[in-house]
């Protein structure tokens, strides 16, 4: 190892597993490629990378060995094992280094194990996650030389090694994030428009290839800015959440449920036989949604204007969304003109 | 237990040769096939691996070996065909490996 800071040969290897992460390439095959790295450096060691379960804190590999490879499958279980160091790393997110044969306290009849495969060094290092204080999980190494006792310059490798394997699981977090964020509504888990568009494109071909009818009903909600501009934005927000969870409750799972702009929403629903079905949800999602709504500190009422049509999938999404969208405008008209009041 | 370890490792090890040796005779017929190259390495670099963690040096060094040779003879870029002479080189380097293999603990495999 190069003296005073990480090796040239480390460095070069930490750039071409951020490219592989920049290029998204697979997630385990990166961490397989970091393994194999760090094995480069150990001629007689066996790396794994185990995750925590969020929930329980078991750990798993992150890389599934081949079912050829008994050896790794072997020191995998080792280094899940509850019995061993890797899992305390949670509550003490320290590097732990061991030799064997020895003492190991609290991990007694685990080295005894571990010793009898033949592993005389053995490093586990904690992944810290980049945000929120947490434990990914660790790098572990299971050396089988006997050259020397663990050695510092070991754990200065690993720990080199665990922070890329720490920053490539937070990147993969991230950009799963990022893409659920894109797709589900963070006020009220519904669909995003980008979804929508999606599931109505994927919707209007099944029809066109079963020869089923598809629903789709724009929905805006009648007296919402009221709320707003009375009782403030977290009254408003607490009104949309309502509505979603109520809009759920009328249409089946496998339908779509969008929010699409405010409070526009848009309901598409599948294998229908009829106008009498379009009908029926229509009926109920009036009544559902229109009428009292019990916020924090006050009782508030709103309504509904919904746009209905039914396309056999011969239309194009965006066609098939302004003619529902125009229907709900003449819906909304309709019932302002009864009221005596303006459109929203 | 090292020993119980060594045996499943000579166990699965010979499976795995049987798969390399299939799949060099595969490679001639199909040089371009690049999942059948990958898995050879894979396979190469389990038995290299394990050998050296192992201690059965001559194992992992005529695996390293075959490893060096198949990432030659037919890299995982697919850029150039496996010519059948070559083919018979590695064939014989995994005959090697098994004969070592069957020497370290007879009938394990």
């Amino acid at each position: 190892m190069a003296e005073g800071g990480v090796p040239r040969h480390l460095v070069a290897g930490q750039w071409q597993v951020l490219r592989k992460m920049a290029r998204r390439a697979d997630p385990v095959a990166v961490l397989a490629d970091i393994t194999a790295r760090v094995e480069q450096d150990f001629p007689r060691g066996i790396c794994c990378v185990v995750l925590a379960d969020a929930e329980t804190g078991d750990l798993r590999a992150a890389v599934p060995g081949a079912h050829h490879d008994v050896v790794r499958q072997r020191l995998h279980q080792l280094a899940c094992s509850p019995a061993g160091p890797s899992s305390a790393l949670a509550e003490a997110p320290e590097a732990v280094a061991l030799s064997f044969p020895g003492e190991h306290g609290r991990w007694g009849a685990w080295a005894v194990e571990v010793a009898a495969v033949g592993v005389r060094r053995f490093w586990t290092v904690p992944l810290h996650a980049a945000r929120g204080g947490k434990v990914h999980g660790a790098l572990t190494m299971f050396d089988a030389s006997s050259d020397s006792p663990v050695t510092s310059e070991g754990t200065v490798l690993m720990e080199h090694f665990a922070a890329l394997t720490a920053i490539t699981i937070d990147f993969e977090q991230v950009v799963q994030q990022t893409a659920q964020v894109a797709l589900v509504d963070t006020l009220t888990g519904l669909a995003t428009r980008a979804l929508l568009l999606d599931r109505l494109a994927q919707a209007l071909f099944r029809a066109r290839r079963r020869l089923k009818l598809v629903a789709v009903m724009f929905l805006d909600l009648d007296g919402f800015k009221n709320v707003n501009d009375t009782y403030g934005h977290e009254a408003g927000d607490a009104v949309l959440v309502e509505v979603a969870a109520r809009v759920r409750r009328v249409v089946r799972p496998s339908d779509t449920v969008a929010r699409i702009g405010g409070d526009e929403f848009v309901v598409v629903c599948e294998d229908l036989r009829g106008e009498s079905d379009l009908a029926l949800i229509v009926d109920r999602l009036h009544s559902t949604l229109a009428g009292a709504y019990a916020l924090r500190d006050a009782v508030v009422a709103v309504g509904v204007s919904i746009g209905a049509t039914l396309t056999d999938g011969s239309v194009g999404v965006e066609d098939v969304l302004h003619e529902a969208d125009s229907l709900m405008y003449q819906a909304k008209r309709t019932a302002d003109a009864g009221a005596g009041g303006e459109p929203e | 237990m090292t020993e119980a370890l060594v045996r499943s490792f000579l166990a699965a090890g010979t499976d795995l040769l049987d798969h390399v040796d299939r799949a060099l005779v595969d490679l001639e017929s199909r040089p371009g096939d690049l999942p059948l190259r990958r898995q050879v390495t894979e396979f190469c670099g389990i038995l290299h691996r394990s050998g050296s963690f192992l201690g059965l040096h001559q194992v992992a060094a005529l695996s390293a070996a075959l490893t060096s040779l198949v990432e030659a003879a037919a890299p995982t870029d697919g850029q150039a065909p496996v010519d059948p002479p070559v083919v018979s080189v590695l064939l014989q380097l995994v005959d090697a490996i098994r004969a070592e293999m069957a020497r370290i603990l007879p009938g394990a495999g």
